[in-house]
């Protein structure tokens, strides 16, 4: 898919939707996901098993995620090219806005 | 002592928040739910140990075993599914109480797997409600009454749900 047209279509996402993708950079489960995004946010940001499932879905159907293989009952899923894509153009979009916020606020961290 | 307590509930596929809320308090105050029967309005619980649970409910006509899994090994127990893939968790907490949805995005969804069961059917009563006009057989009178108080029902069902959905909209762009 084209660059403008992921940016249009996904683009900016929600935080859960960025960690989850974020979280599948390597291969995991939808528990593993909601284990990792507790742990790297140190557990500001805990997502519901309804909605990592709804959100799993829906990246599936978008193909921005695909299954990589089924363990015990469990889908592990990993990024396809597109989702690849995705995750470094939100990366470049929050480096701009990080980046702005420190150049206007003179740096003050 | 009465050790099974009966309690009839009706509760709306939008705003299940009523229902769980019950639930919650009865086993807050050591009444455990055992059984759901009359698609999903006839409680029953037994006299037992109080306890501090959420309960959630998630409307999935289609789900793969991944679904069950999943909230499995976030510790919910399935209490309850059917009617055509409701399914009632409980998950027992200490501070937080837990939530199977953590975006206004996900009850968005909800409701419009709701909507996509509720649409064709509602193609259909009207469907069957104009044949019923064209044939106009004294003997089908009441039917055609019944159709009336059918599609009125479906009227309010979609009219909520497109409401709600409204409602979550704007509280994400807040």
């Amino acid at each position: 898919m084209e660059t403008e047209l992921l940016i249009k279509k996904y683009l900016p996402m929600t935080e859960s939707a960025y960690y989850i993708l974020l979280s599948l950079n390597e291969p995991r489960h939808g528990y593993g996901i909601m284990q990792h995004v507790e742990e790297i946010t140190k557990g500001r940001i805990k997502i519901g098993p309804g909605t990592i499932y709804g959100t799993l879905s829906k990246l599936e159907s978008e193909k921005l995620i695909m299954q990589d293989r089924e363990i015990d009952r469990k889908k592990i899923f990993k990024l396809t090219d597109d989702g690849k894509r995705v995750i470094n153009l939100e990366l470049l979009r929050l480096k701009e806005l990080y980046d702005n916020g420190m150049i206007e606020m003179g740096g003050a961290i | 002592m009465k050790t099974i307590k009966t309690v009839w509930f009706f509760w709306w596929g939008w705003s299940p928040d009523n229902m769980e809320n019950m639930l919650e308090r009865m086993e807050a105050s050591g009444w455990k739910l055992f059984q759901v029967d009359y698609y999903g309005i006839r409680f029953k619980f037994t006299r037992g140990q109080e306890e501090k649970v959420r309960y959630s409910v998630d409307y999935q006509p289609v789900v793969d075993e991944n679904y069950l899994t999943l909230f499995d090994e976030d510790g919910w127990e399935m209490k309850w599914t059917g009617a055509g893939g409701w399914y009632l968790w409980k998950k027992p907490y200490i501070s937080v109480r837990p939530e199977i949805f953590t975006e206004s995005s996900s009850l968005i969804e909800r409701n419009n797997r709701l909507l996509k069961l509720l649409t064709p059917l509602f193609a259909m009563l009207i469907i069957i409600f104009v044949l019923l006009l064209i044939l106009q057989n004294p003997r089908l009178q009441w039917l055609t009454y019944l159709y009336v108080v059918l599609i009125a029902l479906y009227v309010y069902m979609i009219a909520q749900l497109q409401k709600f959905n409204r409602k979550l909209k704007n509280e994400i762009r807040e």
